[in-house]
């Protein structure tokens, strides 16, 4: 699952470590979801986007929209 | 990891001047030493993808072990007959210690299925 997270922690000026910290993750973690690597839990996600105060669509990207989404 | 290196240190060390006290109170002193330094820790270290990681890691350990076990168990089985005596009790034993690997692995993933709704 795809997820634009980098470029929101970009927008809100923030190091993965200080959003690691303030959603409680490790900053490996970050990394890792930013990569592509590791799809975060529903109950992770809801917080991200929450914290971010954006739907979690805007964040997290299905699969079959990766396709129709040019971005 | 540094306390967990001087507990095994000083264990090996109590095995070696044969002190079997002195390796439980080593333990002993590691556990409550390792709870009291976890509240002093304020930066998150384990989080899903951990657990993840590990139950993925414990999941792929147990398959291996598991058809590694029988394999050497039924060669040690194989060369001990009319061979060796010690051969085939050490066979049968791994056998018997692999089918209880796996009947645990049974009941506990019963127990979760009915845990998680299942």
């Amino acid at each position: 699952m795809k997820n634009r997270l980098k470029v929101y922690r970009a927008m809100n000026d923030l190091t993965q470590q200080a959003l690691a910290e303030r959603i409680g993750v490790t900053r490996q973690t970050i990394i890792s979801m930013e990569r592509g690597k590791y799809d975060p839990s529903l109950g992770l996600a809801f917080r991200i986007a929450r914290f971010f105060q954006v739907n979690i669509e805007d964040i997290f990207l299905p699969e079959q929209e990766e396709s129709n989404n040019p971005h | 990891m540094i306390l967990t290196t001087a507990i095994a240190a000083f264990v090996g060390w109590s095995i070696r001047i044969r002190n079997a006290s002195l390796s439980i109170v080593a333990v002993f002193v590691g556990i409550v030493l390792v709870y009291l330094l976890k509240g002093k820790v304020k930066e998150v270290i384990v989080d899903e993808r951990v657990h993840r990681i590990s139950e993925m890691a414990s999941k792929t350990a147990l398959q291996i072990f598991a058809w590694l076990s029988v394999a050497v168990a039924i060669i040690l089985i194989i060369l001990g007959t009319g061979n060796s005596a010690n051969f085939e009790q050490a066979g049968y034993t791994l056998a018997y210690a692999t089918c209880a690997l796996l009947a645990l692995y049974s009941i506990s993933y019963k127990y979760y299925e009915k845990r998680y709704g299942g």
